[in-house]
């Protein structure tokens, strides 16, 4: 890792989206999306089929030229001729390569097209992806997960400051979706390297990024730093009894506001109940109605990207 | 970056490919057939260097328009149907030295292929009993041979910008099928000389070819090669 020149940009951002607009034709796939990924920060970024996560990628790789609204990488302007940017960045969409060649072979093309000029580099990234039993293998031969590993071994053989991945852990046993979990983790946390992570796996995503960005109809609609995830996640009190009328009769007239779920429970939404709900168990034995169901139920990271980009998911 | 060390994997790319082999195979029995062809058409069955030669390469530097056209819109197409242009794209690379190294070894096989398709189609003669060798003879007809693929290969360029719009090599190698069945009915019509790939043909037969030949031929291989760099430089990878 080139530590002077990753100090010299210490202070610019490692990524920039500043009001970008993208559309095709008619369509606009991205509408002023801002957003700002710093040095060393493992960046989720997390929306819908179409929400505009690839266009956005490829928009920060000059792959395609914004409409309107400016990119930057380390400091430095994106756009198609500025390609000495990609020395420091690795970048993996879908696990790519040339089928007739080896692993190995692929990897000193990539190793090559990256102007890297020590050859070890390729025995030191097969090492690091536990890549070494296959290296003699044609690329079309290897399995799902491992040529998912050969496309990770590209976009980090360099050493780039920063890394864009779509979807990394695809076709990935779970000790494997562990293992690179780890090494993103190592790679931010020790090399100082930024990670912006798209995924549709979002329980994975909460695992590994450090924040989380969501894109919904090409707009960025939320930010938030994992650390305080938790915070942000809906509580609800649901409850049962035996007598399910007489329990509503008790909760309506003491003034507490409740649904019914899919699976027939009673669910209070009202914060009051979440405070207390001892005092609400209290409450109903003293009315003759004990609750045989009584918990505050946390809501899950998908639950809070569906109510984030105002979906439902089902009453549960 | 050196443009080296692109041509390096370029050339491996291509090198350690099936499709490299195989376009071998393919194109060595187009001269093998023809060669049998020329000799079971000829009268007496008794054929010389000179006719064998003549016959068979007006047929074959034909062939080999297929051939080069193939081999262009694969070198390009490849990276599209290998999903590979992404990684090329996000490479601290010029796209003008990665579209240069490719014609570079388009070139280089393009020739190759000439070279391949002239040797096998000796050595089938030599095979066939075929009379009358004169090393300057086969000098000649070896030169003009070469000097007419080579023509054949700037045409190819428009091709290889097809390649690129369309993303992939089944275009080209439609447009090319086209093209020379208008070209058979173009040359019967008695333009062959004006229409871009049909002059190879002319040069092949007469040894010669007039400026306005020279001009159209120009112009179509360098608007290929012009739009094939433009493309990369400007358009939108989506």
């Amino acid at each position: 890792m080139n530590i002077i020149s990753k100090q010299k940009n210490r202070g610019t951002k490692a990524i920039q989206i500043e009001s970008l607009h993208k559309n095709f034709g008619e369509y606009k796939a991205l509408n002023n999306l801002s957003l700002e990924v710093n040095r060393g920060e493992i960046f989720g970024f997390l929306g819908l089929n179409g929400a505009g996560k690839t266009t956005t990628i490829k928009t920060l790789l000059g792959m395609l030229r914004p409409t309107s609204g400016k990119l930057y990488m380390l400091g430095e302007k994106v756009h198609a001729g500025n390609y000495k940017l990609w020395d420091k960045v690795g970048y993996l969409e879908e696990a790519t390569f040339y089928p007739d060649l080896t692993l190995i072979e692929n990897l000193d093309i990539a190793r090559r097209m990256q102007g890297v000029s020590d050859k070890e580099s390729v025995n030191r990234v097969i090492c690091k992806l536990g890549l070494e039993p296959h290296e003699k293998k044609k690329a079309k031969q290897l399995s799902l997960g491992n040529k998912q590993r050969l496309g990770l071994a590209k976009a980090m053989i360099h050493n780039p400051e920063i890394m864009i991945l779509d979807e990394p852990i695809n076709g990935l046993d779970p000790a494997g979706v562990a293992e690179i979990r780890n090494m993103l983790y190592d790679l931010a946390k020790n090399f100082g390297v930024t990670i912006f992570i798209s995924s549709h796996l979002l329980e994975e995503l909460a695992k590994v990024a450090t924040r989380l960005g969501i894109i919904h109809n090409g707009h960025l609609i939320q930010e938030i730093e994992m650390a305080k995830l938790e915070q942000s996640l809906q509580k609800n009190l649901v409850l049962d009894g035996r007598d399910k009328n007489a329990l509503k009769s008790v909760l309506k007239e003491q003034g507490y506001e409740f649904e019914e779920t899919m699976d027939g429970h009673l669910k209070l939404t009202d914060g009051h109940a979440l405070e207390s709900p001892e005092r609400l168990a209290e409450l109903l034995v003293k009315s003759n109605q004990p609750p045989t169901l009584l918990r505050v139920i946390t809501e899950d990271l998908e639950g809070y990207f569906l109510r984030t980009i105002g979906m439902v998911r089902g009453n549960i | 970056m050196n443009i080296l060390s692109v041509l390096h994997c370029e050339i491996r790319k291509i090198i350690r490919s099936n499709v490299f082999g195989l376009v071998f195979l393919v194109f060595a029995f187009g001269p093998i057939m023809m060669g049998v062809g020329t000799i079971l058409s000829s009268n007496t069955g008794d054929i010389n260097w000179q006719m064998y030669l003549t016959e068979l390469l007006s047929g074959l530097a034909a062939l080999g328009l297929i051939g080069y056209t193939f081999i262009s819109a694969w070198v390009f197409g490849r990276e599209f149907s290998d999903k590979t242009i992404k990684d090329l794209l996000s490479k601290p690379v010029s796209r003008s030295q990665i579209v240069m190294s490719k014609l570079l070894v388009i070139l280089a096989w393009d020739l190759l292929l000439a070279l391949f398709m002239f040797v096998v189609a000796l050595a089938a003669g030599g095979v066939l009993g075929v009379t009358g060798w004169s090393d300057a003879l086969i000098g000649d007809v070896f030169f003009r041979f070469i000097i007419t693929s080579l023509l054949f290969i700037v045409v190819t360029t428009p091709g290889t910008f097809l390649a690129n719009i369309s993303k992939g090599y089944l275009a080209p190698l439609g447009l090319i099928l086209v093209i020379v069945i208008f070209s058979n009915v173009l040359a019967s019509m008695g333009f062959a000389p004006y229409f871009p790939w049909t002059i190879p043909s002319v040069f092949q037969s007469t040894g010669f070819l007039n400026l306005s030949s020279i001009i159209i031929l120009a112009s179509t291989g360098i608007a290929g090669i012009v739009g094939t760099f433009a493309w990369w430089r400007f358009a939108e990878q989506q």
